[in-house]
């Protein structure tokens, strides 16, 4: 009987904690969110994928099939240049190149796009093929048997038919997936232990400005996402078989400025939250699980229906992922990043300062 | 009043959080090389009030200054005269109590050689000095409370606070640290204490102010406040802020 009144006392204790610190409801939502947003983007790849970017040069009949057909998103360019720059620069997933001399036509692919490329060919072949047999001239004869004819090519040579294709897409975005994973532990649980253990005030007495302290933590945690960065640049290499085709330096540089930026993000979180538990729930609902699916780091974001790509495009660790498939995969150098390292300097500057200005308000007692 | 020659000088000294106010009108001056004792129950506002003399709460209307020197102005050269022994012992725990003491040296620009030595002698005086290697975590509650002291003595500050420093540590504990807390003290150096061990504050300190709802309700040496036959400096205490039980 005894045991029993403990055990409904400790069940009693257990309830009210749950729910006094709100981690019942906030849990809840987490797990309903995860599985939402997971089956969406699975539900995503099993879909036709009609709203992909694919390349046509203008007055051609295959321009004029693929800008009639619901299944792709036909974008026409003036000429095979132009058609073929547009998936160099990401603007398209692929385009369809006529030969201007007569011959076969080529689907060239972005082969950085994973999933999404392989449904943009599938698309661009099952419109083709309809299209062949009722293709005719004005005599009435066949003119062109597209699907027939028509050969691809890998825009960057990635061998989309390598068994190990997907994974080496997967070990470019590693190195994004660390950092984030990083920024979190290095500076929102260390923070939270700290002012939970009180070392946080310790420091605060410090005889210098307490911008030296938040500094001192920041570039040493860099330091040690650098470092991270560099082990997963090396089992990229090594193990998924990735080969740098590029400069590796913007990389670097690049996961400096999203860990100082995420870490800055972080300190403001956990300077506001209580325990580790909440900061768990908080900064991870909102933040990072929808920077690790919808970076590109697990599914290209070609896939995503516009919303969901505008969402995509305002998340740092999509600019890390864009760099690193630019360095690994397309011979990237400075000049080439220099967008996405701007911004991303840009959301470092203005999360350190955020960071710092919330941390420093954590050591003065309110 | 002249600043420069006092440790501690707070005049009107108000702090309020909110609607509850934690000090109302205190009016303060203490002396270097003088051990006082701040006594009075729990949320009487001592801790509020050394919060304020080591710079950490910014939000009050009045002045204070350590050392002749502004606590809201000077606070960075407050902070390198003073040093602060808070009632948790705020350790890293994972790294040794050499490593704990190291990262106090370079905070107060301590060479790596000098912080060396001084730890090395820090840890000697307060018998830690065989586990300096160790993780913290691996202490006993009260080799960590002596390593906090160790910590607030380090850089050899000028003033120091102590926030019920003897708490959790054994009889032989207790009486090394006040032996060399004494040994600071002869040095001119100026000690602040607050503790629920009253018999230490009245053996050790020679000026006791008693600090009840955000006022100092009482201020003397140990005898002088024995007023009315009380033996013991905890009947003065008893008499003075009643036996009720505080409300916060």
């Amino acid at each position: 009987m005894k045991s029993l009144t403990a055990f409904t006392g400790i069940m009693r204790n257990e309830i009210l904690l749950q729910f006094k610190t709100k981690l019942f409801v906030m849990s809840l939502i987490n797990s309903i969110l995860v599985v939402i947003l997971w089956g969406y983007l699975a539900g995503l790849q099993a879909q036709p994928m009609n709203h992909l970017r694919v390349g046509v040069v203008e007055g051609t009949s295959v321009a004029e099939i693929l800008t009639e057909s619901e299944k792709v998103n036909a974008i026409v360019f003036s000429d095979v240049k132009e058609a073929e720059e547009a998936v160099l620069n990401g603007e398209v997933i692929a385009s369809v190149l006529v030969p201007v001399q007569g011959g076969k036509l080529t689907v060239l692919l972005d082969d950085t796009q994973g999933a999404a490329a392989r449904a943009a060919l599938s698309n661009i072949t099952t419109v083709l093929l309809k299209a062949s047999p009722v293709t005719q001239n004005a005599q009435g004869t066949q003119t062109e048997r597209f699907a027939t004819t028509f050969e691809t090519k890998e825009a960057w040579g990635l061998d989309m038919n390598d068994p190990t294709y997907l994974l080496k897409l997967l070990g470019a975005g590693l190195a994004a997936m660390v950092v984030l994973s990083n920024a979190f532990v290095f500076s929102g649980f260390t923070l939270i232990s700290e002012k939970t253990s009180g070392t946080i005030y310790f420091l605060a007495l410090a005889p210098i400005r307490r911008i030296w302290i938040i500094l001192g933590k920041l570039v040493a945690n860099t330091l040690l996402i650098l470092a991270s960065t560099i082990i997963t640049v090396i089992i990229a290499i090594y193990l998924f078989g990735v080969t740098p085709t590029g400069s590796l330096w913007p990389l670097f540089l690049a996961a400096l400025l999203a860990g100082l930026g995420l870490m800055g993000l972080c300190y403001a979180i956990s300077a506001y939250v209580k325990d580790e538990r909440t900061f768990r729930v908080v900064a991870g609902l909102p933040l990072m699980m929808p920077m690790m699916f919808l970076s590109g780091i697990m599914y290209p974001i070609a896939i995503f229906p516009e919303w969901l790509q505008s969402l995509s495009r305002i998340f740092p660790l999509t600019w890390m992922v864009e760099i690193a498939h630019s360095v690994f995969f397309k011979g990237a150098v400075w000049v080439d990043v220099w967008e996405p390292l701007a911004l991303l300097a840009m959301f470092s500057v203005s999360m350190v300062l955020l960071g710092a200005f919330t941390v420093s308000r954590l050591m003065r007692i309110q | 009043m002249d600043w420069k020659t006092k440790a501690v000088s707070v005049k009107d000294l108000r702090v309020s959080y909110g609607k509850v106010t934690a000090l109302s009108g205190i009016d303060l001056e203490l002396e270097f090389g003088q051990p006082v004792a701040l006594l009075g129950p729990n949320g009487a506002g001592k801790t509020t009030l050394i919060n304020v003399l080591t710079t950490m709460l910014k939000r009050f209307d009045g002045q204070a200054m350590v050392a002749g020197m502004d606590v809201k102005r000077n606070s960075i050269k407050v902070r390198s005269l003073i040093g602060l022994m808070p009632q948790d012992n705020n350790l890293y725990e994972p790294l040794s109590g050499m490593d704990n003491l190291l990262l106090q040296g370079a905070l107060h620009s301590m060479d790596k050689k000098t912080s060396k030595e001084a730890a090395a002698d820090m840890l000697k005086r307060i018998g830690l000095l065989e586990v300096a290697g160790r993780p913290v975590s691996t202490y006993s509650g009260g080799m960590k409370r002596r390593l906090v002291y160790a910590r607030t003595m380090l850089h050899n500050p000028q003033m120091v606070f102590l926030d019920e420093p003897t708490t959790g540590l054994d009889v032989q504990s207790r009486y090394a640290l006040w032996e060399d807390i004494e040994n600071f003290s002869a040095q001119n150096r100026s000690i602040v204490l607050t503790t629920h061990y009253i018999e230490e504050a009245e053996r050790f300190c020679k000026r006791i102010i008693v600090i009840d709802k955000g006022r100092i309700i009482a201020d003397g040496s140990p005898e002088s406040l024995k007023t009315n036959g009380e033996k013991t400096l905890e009947e003065v205490i008893l008499n003075l802020t009643g036996k009720e039980l505080t409300k916060k």
